[in-house]
């Protein structure tokens, strides 16, 4: 699965993702956790970074 | 040019009448609007002192220290000042502003978090202030248009690689909630200059005149970023500081070309991280310890240890078109052996602000021409930079002089053309001089006490006290008998001596869990915390939140357990013994529903704030999420003092110099008796909870 | 050159002294009202006035035209074609009359700048003082001394800076009035006025080597001898914008503002047509 790399699922969180994934209208289960995991992706790569964060709130002191 | 003197600053000059006149009647800026004030009718002026002391104030006062301090004792009162749980500053002046606590008017703390943020914990922000909502931006995929999010506020336009924006943009909000007692006087036909009043960024702008305070951020958009230039490579090591940046300088023939750092972003075009700079030269003179600087068109010399005046300097953000105009000042550290350059943040400047500062929008470059060019940046003592060692004690002396003459200068210029009912002024140095001298120069049990340091260094803050004393006795001089002067501080000061973790604290009672392969310390961000299985984590300065079911993303305490765990911890954080001591590290547990009387904002708050013992406080370092190992220890960081603890050890000061015709006791409480002067009723104060309900 | 700026100098100086003390919008109109005079004199003793009367009745009858044909192209096409060309020709007519002014334009433009466009350093307002040097850079720094008068304080160690030829003192005025700062290179003596003042009076923020454009262009004080060992004197003086309904802005122009509009409310006094 996903080229090689194996992940382990929980078997009631598997038989929910094939299910749903047919419904969906995924061609596999493979297309539809690459779907879901880039949505969540690109939500997180989105947001603005740590770094972005650090530099506008360290300059207050209260904050080392 | 240590004691700056700003060319801008002469701009009205004494010779030419009439801008003289206008600067003095719309410059100096306290002109009525409306009407001439008629005879006997009550005014007022109210001095906010942040960080004043009961304590240390009493005692200079019985050693004679402050003597129109003491004429106030006598003629109308000196007590203490109930502050705000918790005493940050930006809650207790929301108190004092709103009349209402923390549920109503909505701060908590320094820092909230974002919970619209798709991290687990939701992202922490400055709490007084909100960036604006993302906008959408027209871009062009071949012919093809299409709207995408963008960062920019608004609608607006990708065309050939720059974005214009379009139509709603939106600037920064202000995220205090409450009606401002100064709403009430001008609803009431007083006519109100507010000036930097903290937790008023943006200004809300319903007085005749508003200067924003305590939120305002550099240019920037950060509490405050310093650049330093060293040629000792050592100084480079601590590169990875917070507040600023250090950069090695290379010096070649005598000639160093630095760079001034402005927005992370430029917003005109579409290339991401696309920082905007602005470039000068310094020429060192090969004997002398002195060096010529050249700041676009601005040439002067500094000798090694000096401050220049303000200088602006401009961002470019489409060529020959627009630019980003703000100011810096240049301290000339050390010219040899090694090269030292400590420049500002880079502050929005008050000739020409970028962003609104004032009300009206023209008010603080009235200010800036009367009284001349000023920090705009909130809380601009340096602190980071003594903490971080750019600055030693007198490099941070001399800045923070510089920041808190300029305050006076403004404030005695504001004074003399004041002809409005009512004035509040704000003087920040005490605060920030506090935090980092008070520990280490007035407490020889603080763990960082040096004690020839506190020989030497000792008088530092009884003399900044002196200082506004003699503002005291400007304004009793300068005020009529029908004029009500009230000082009074937000809170108390004491020494930081110990440092507690509150997030190693969760964790080592199980509360809070870290992912397996990972383990303590956890520099920051909660970095290999496993939110499944966490139940409260800190976050702000004493904020402690529980990982709530439909709340957090992660969450995972239901919502039916939530009051016994909060009573749990409540008990445990009580029972907590600081072993340094053998005495509670914790007095106090404010629980948001049962402290908080107030309503309409309570759910931004943490669902529990912590009343550290006095001389214990919560660790900066888990304020973003840092988990060290420890879960009490020595402060032993150059910020000795703090005022964050149980708010019951820190109150604040009152003097008056006649008895108010209401009694105030309280932050909460204060407003409603400045408008009780005026014969106004009807202010929140305290004694009932209010619901607020926006508009 | 020199003497016509001597001369130049003498006359703005008495011309604008009673103005010395009063916000320079007074001084300014003053000078802007004697300026639309002369321009308007000027224009009608260098401009054809005949055949500029001429050729603006030739516009007035083409606009005329249009709004009587309105509805015929052809013949709205035809006036905007001979719109067009006498305008060229009115441009035409009123070139000599600019090529006349231009250089006592210049000229007054320069004194102006000298009086309205900087602000007077305050009494312990510090400036620099720089001094640029001829010859090869050597990177050594050369025999070069300031001395300075009461009333003036050198407040910084000298700064040499090999790569612009330079040489440049941080200085401050600690008593109001004009000074005179003397710079000794290899033996020559030079000098430079310093102005501690509010009021408006002649400030040269530089004094420059003789050549026809920087005495056209910096007249406020003799050129510096040529071939001397000094090239550049300069003292930084703030500049200085005008308030004028409540916008800050340059004295210039308010000046061309000022000065085009007196010049029009007084063209029909005066007989001249523009």
């Amino acid at each position: 699965m996903f080229g090689g790399s194996r992940i382990k699922l929980d078997k009631d969180l598997l038989s929910r993702v094939r299910k749903y994934a047919r419904i969906a209208g995924y061609s596999s289960v493979e297309e539809f956790i690459t779907h879901a995991l880039e949505k969540e992706l690109a939500v997180l790569e989105d947001a603005d970074s740590e770094d972005d964060i650090r530099k506008k709130l360290q300059g207050l002191g209260y904050i080392s | 040019m240590t004691a700056p003197r700003d060319v801008e600053q002469t701009a009205a000059g004494a010779m030419h009448p009439a801008p003289c006149i206008a600067a003095l009647l719309a410059v100096a800026g306290l002109v009525a609007c409306g009407g001439a004030r008629a005879e006997g009718d009550r005014r007022v002026i109210v001095l906010g002192m942040d960080g004043l002391d009961y304590t240390l104030v009493r005692e200079l006062i019985d050693a004679g220290r402050l003597p129109n301090f003491k004429r106030l004792e006598q003629s109308g009162g000196f007590s203490p000042l109930e502050t705000a749980a918790s005493p940050q500053s930006p809650v207790a002046w929301s108190n004092f502003i709103t009349g209402l606590d923390s549920g109503g008017h909505g701060i908590f703390d320094f820092l909230h978090r974002d919970l619209s943020d798709p991290l687990p914990f939701g992202m922490p922000y400055q709490a007084t202030s909100k960036a604006p909502p993302r906008g959408r931006i027209l871009r062009f995929s071949g012919l093809l248009p299409h709207w995408e999010e963008s960062e920019m506020s608004g609608r607006s336009l990708e065309i050939g690689g720059w974005v214009l924006p379009l139509w709603g943009a939106e600037g920064t909000q202000l995220a205090r909630h409450g009606t401002p007692f100064w709403q009430r006087l001008e609803e009431h036909g007083i006519r109100s200059s507010v000036l930097r009043m903290p937790a008023n960024y943006p200004p809300v702008g319903v007085a005749q005149r508003e200067l924003s305070g305590m939120g305002t951020p550099d240019l920037r958009g950060t509490s405050g970023s310093f650049t330093f230039y060293s040629t000792d490579r050592r100084q480079f090591l601590k590169r990875d500081v917070t507040g600023g940046e250090i950069y090695p300088a290379d010096v070649v023939d005598n000639v160093f070309n630095g760079t001034i750092y402005g927005p992370a972003d430029n917003p005109v075009t579409a290339e991401p991280d696309d920082e905007l700079t602005t470039e000068f030269i310094v020429y060192l003179d090969a004997e002398n310890p002195a060096a010529k600087f050249e700041v676009g068109s601005t040439q002067f010399i500094l000798r090694q240890g000096e401050w220049s005046d303000w200088t602006a300097v401009e961002f470019e953000l489409l060529p020959w078109v627009q630019s980003l105009p703000g100011m810096v000042r240049f301290y000339l550290k050390s010219v040899r052996p090694q090269f030292e350059l400590y420049i500002t943040p880079v502050q929005i400047d008050p000739l020409e602000p970028a962003m609104p500062i004032s009300v009206p929008e023209s008010f603080a470059t009235e200010l800036a021409r009367s009284s001349g060019r000023f920090y705009t940046q909130e809380m601009p003592e340096d602190t980071k930079a003594i903490v971080h060692g750019v600055f030693d004690i007198d490099d941070f002396l001399s800045q923070a002089h510089i920041t808190g003459q300029e305050v006076i200068r403004q404030y005695r210029q504001v004074l003399r053309g004041w002809n409005d009912d009512f004035l509040f002024y704000y003087f920040g140095n005490a605060d920030q001089v506090s935090h980092v001298l008070w520990g280490w120069t007035l407490d020889p049990g603080h763990p960082a006490h040096v004690a020839d340091l506190h020989e030497r260094y000792r008088d530092a803050i009884p003399q900044i006290y002196e200082e506004l004393d003699a503002v005291i006795g400007t304004t009793l001089e300068h005020i009529e008998l029908d004029t009500t002067l009230i000082v009074m501080s937000d809170h108390g000061f004491t020494s930081w001596r110990r440092e507690f973790h509150l997030n190693t604290w969760l964790y080592e009672h199980g509360y809070l869990r870290l992912a397996r392969g990972n383990r303590l310390p956890v520099k920051e961000f909660f970095q290999g915390v496993a939110w499944p299985r966490t139940r409260a984590y800190g976050l702000g300065i004493s904020g402690l939140y529980l990982n709530l079911e439909g709340r957090e993303r992660n969450g995972v305490v239901k919502p039916g357990e939530r009051d016994a765990l909060l009573e749990r911890i409540e008990r445990e954080l009580l029972a907590t013994i600081d072993p340094a001591t053998g005495m509670p590290a914790i007095t106090k547990v404010y629980i948001r529903e049962r402290d908080f009387h107030d309503r309409g904002h309570i759910e931004i708050g943490p669902d529990i704030i912590v009343g550290y013992a006095k001389g214990t406080r919560g660790s900066g370092n888990d304020a973003l999420g840092g988990i060290p190992q420890e879960v009490i220890d020595d402060n032993l960081d150059d910020w000795s003092g703090d005022h964050i603890m149980d708010h019951r050890t820190v109150p604040g000061i009152l003097l008056s110099n006649r008895p108010l015709a209401r009694p105030a006791t309280s932050l909460q409480n204060l407003g409603a008796a400045i408008l009780a002067e005026f014969g106004i009723g009807g202010f929140p104060d305290g004694s009932q909870p209010i619901t607020v309900q926006e508009n | 050159m020199a003497t016509v700026n001597s001369l130049l100098g003498v006359f703005f100086d008495a011309l604008l002294y009673p103005f010395r003390t009063l916000h320079p919008m007074v001084g300014l109109t003053f000078v802007s009202a004697i300026a639309a005079v002369l321009m308007l004199l000027g224009y009608k003793a260098t401009s054809n006035q005949p055949a500029v009367e001429a050729v603006k009745r030739k516009i007035a009858a083409g606009l005329f035209e249009i709004r009587l044909f309105n509805d015929d192209v052809v013949a709205i096409l035809r006036a905007q074609r001979s719109i067009l060309r006498h305008n060229l020709t009115y441009i035409g007519l009123n070139l000599v009359p600019m090529l006349f002014m231009l250089v006592p334009f210049v000229l007054v433009v320069a004194q102006l700048q000298f009086h309205y466009g900087y602000r007077g350093l305050e009494v312990g307002q510090p400036t620099t003082l720089r001094v640029t040097v001829a010859g090869a850079t050597t990177g050594e720094a050369p025999e070069i001394t300031l001395e300075v008068p009461a009333g003036v304080r050198v407040d910084s160690p000298r700064v040499w800076i090999p790569s612009l030829q330079e040489a440049a003192w941080r200085i401050v005025a600690e008593t109001p009035g004009a000074h005179e700062l003397r710079v000794t290179v290899d033996g020559q003596i030079f000098t430079k006025r310093l102005v501690a003042s509010g009021r408006i009076e002649r400030r040269a923020p530089e004094r420059l080597a003789a050549g026809f454009l920087n005495q056209l262009l910096y007249p406020a004080e003799p050129p510096l001898p040529s071939g001397a060992a000094v090239t550049a004197i300069r003292v930084d003086y703030p500049s200085r914008d005008v308030g004028l309904f409540g916008f800050e802005t340059h004295w210039l122009i308010v000046f061309f503002i000022l000065s085009v509009t007196i010049a029009f409310a007084l063209k029909g006094r005066f007989g001249v047509t523009i």
